[in-house]
């Protein structure tokens, strides 16, 4: 299970993925705030979010995690 | 039975509700045993015999379910999850897609294999990605628990039933089973009924009568003018966003008539500024479903994700949604536009650091967005490229006009083009609407 650790971590792959700078991205960020966080982006932040969690991410899900806090509420429930 | 027959909406629609609200009234068990019964009339309505193909794949998948959700094996979990998606797309592909295969075969190996000129039965396309999508949840421990009754009903739910939304299992039964949706809601039925008149308005109005010179234009069997072209183009582009919108949106309010939210599916596709954000305005729930379970499944494959491999999964991602259309060629070279599409839009963001202008890309996507549409329409390359030809044909201009066009076709052509790139779509009237 992931801790606000990871969460910090997620946030700074999710910057660097979006190439975004960081402080452009809070607790209440979405996906549909930045244009470079399409599809593509979106996967390569789920693979990244499992190395970092060692945690797979059912397929059904994927798309649900679309904002830090659907991220962080997933992680830390 | 569509929703804009009369029959419909003057006799079936007004009788569901009254039995459902009135004489059923806090009898929450019955008002979904009404709304499963009201469901597969409403289906037989159209071909009884195929009601029977609808009931066996929910007795099937339903069993199938129950299977998934009761393993505590992973591997025999795995096993009914892989059967259970080989059974639907083999079912679907029976009946959709037989001909076409045989067809394809005489060719390849000059054979003269009979046609099987089996009738296809309405709505499978969508129950079948409906059906994949539920048996993932499954598999994924996002449903704990399911019974006949409910899973009837989320598959045969009559307003979307034909042509979606794409539901997801959760989002809908979350809504069936809360005890205040069995109780009249006026300001669901007040914008229910705004919402399904809008939606009529767009097909009936509008989308039928642009199809009266489109139709014209993709049968012509002379040369067509440069404004032929364009119109018949054009023309279609608005007919088809008109008639499958305004049928999801008396979708959308029929349903919200029972107090149940159907997701949005449309959100003003023609203001897109690129074809990525294209398909995050059109047809959402396919789009979403393609996204989830065939995208990301098909990436997450790969050990190493380069761009070139995404590109390669975004084209078959597309080449599976332009088949899913029908089983025509025409609809592969759709989806395989759209697919090259997409992978120019996203070489596009990675390699150039250009800032273009808003409107000039909403002018590009939406003549991008036409342009494949011509091969969604034309019967087959031929028609298609005729058209084009005609739309290109600048050396030798002929604005003639031969169609028999009324004005009323005209006014909803005009209407169509203000309506799509200046007003507000139905998903924010409906939040508007809300508040």
């Amino acid at each position: 299970m992931a801790n606000n650790k990871d969460i910090k971590k997620i946030i700074v792959s999710i910057s660097r993925i979006i190439n975004t700078p960081i402080n452009k991205i809070n607790k209440n960020s979405k996906a549909e705030d930045f244009k470079k966080w399409d599809s593509l982006a979106h996967i390569k932040i789920i693979l990244e979010i499992e190395r970092i969690t060692k945690k797979r991410i059912p397929s059904s899900k994927v798309a649900d995690l679309n904002s830090i806090k659907a991220i962080s509420n997933y992680f830390l429930k | 039975m569509l929703f804009h027959n009369p029959l419909f909406l003057l006799f079936f629609l007004p009788l569901v509700f009254v039995f459902y609200f009135v004489v059923l009234k806090k009898k929450k068990l019955s008002q979904k045993y009404l709304l499963i019964a009201a469901s597969f009339i409403f289906y037989a309505a159209w071909n009884i015999k195929f009601s029977f193909l609808i009931i066996t794949t929910i007795l099937v998948n339903y069993i199938f379910g129950v299977k998934i959700i009761s393993s505590t094996n992973e591997r025999k979990k795995n096993i009914f999850l892989t059967v259970a998606i080989f059974f639907n797309v083999l079912f679907l592909a029976f009946f959709k897609y037989s001909d076409f295969i045989i067809e394809n075969i005489n060719y390849l190996f000059d054979l003269n294999l009979n046609l099987l000129n089996l009738p296809f039965p309405l709505a499978l396309s969508f129950v079948t990605f409906q059906t994949i999508a539920f048996l993932v949840d499954c598999y994924d421990k996002n449903i704990s628990y399911i019974n006949l009754r409910k899973y009837a009903l989320f598959i045969s739910f009559f307003p979307q039933l034909i042509a979606g939304p794409i539901v997801r299992y959760g989002h809908m039964i979350e809504q069936f089973e809360d005890n205040k949706n069995s109780l009249i809601n006026y300001k669901n039925i007040y914008i229910g009924l705004i919402i399904i008149a809008i939606g009529l308005m767009k097909k009936v109005l509008i989308a039928d009568n642009i199809s009266v010179f489109v139709d014209q234009g993709f049968s012509a069997q002379e040369e067509l003018s440069f404004f032929e072209g364009w119109l018949t183009s054009l023309g279609f582009t608005f007919q088809i966003y008109f008639d499958f919108s305004g049928y999801v949106d008396m979708a959308t309010g029929i349903a919200l008539l029972f107090n149940i939210n159907l997701p949005a599916n449309f959100n003003s596709p023609f203001k897109a500024t690129g074809m990525i954000n294209f398909w995050q305005r059109w047809h959402i729930t396919l789009s979403n479903f393609l996204t989830n379970y065939i995208y990301y499944p098909l990436s997450r494959s790969f050990a190493d994700l380069t761009f070139s491999k995404s590109m390669f999964v975004t084209m078959v991602v597309f080449l599976v949604a332009g088949l899913w259309h029908g089983p025509s060629w025409m609809f592969v070279i759709f989806g395989a536009l759209h697919g090259l599409g997409l992978i120019v839009n996203h070489s596009f963001n990675k390699f150039f650091l250009l800032n273009l202008n808003k409107l000039f890309c909403r002018f590009l996507t939406f003549n991008y967005v036409s342009f494949t549409l011509i091969f969604f329409r034309a019967q087959d390359l031929e028609s298609a490229f005729s058209i084009i030809k005609a739309m290109t044909n600048i050396t030798n201009f002929n604005y003639v006009i031969n169609f028999d066009i009324p004005t009323i076709s005209l006014i909803a052509f005009a209407f169509a083009f203000v309506i799509c790139f200046m007003f507000q779509n139905t998903h924010y009237i409906i939040t508007q609407l809300r508040k």
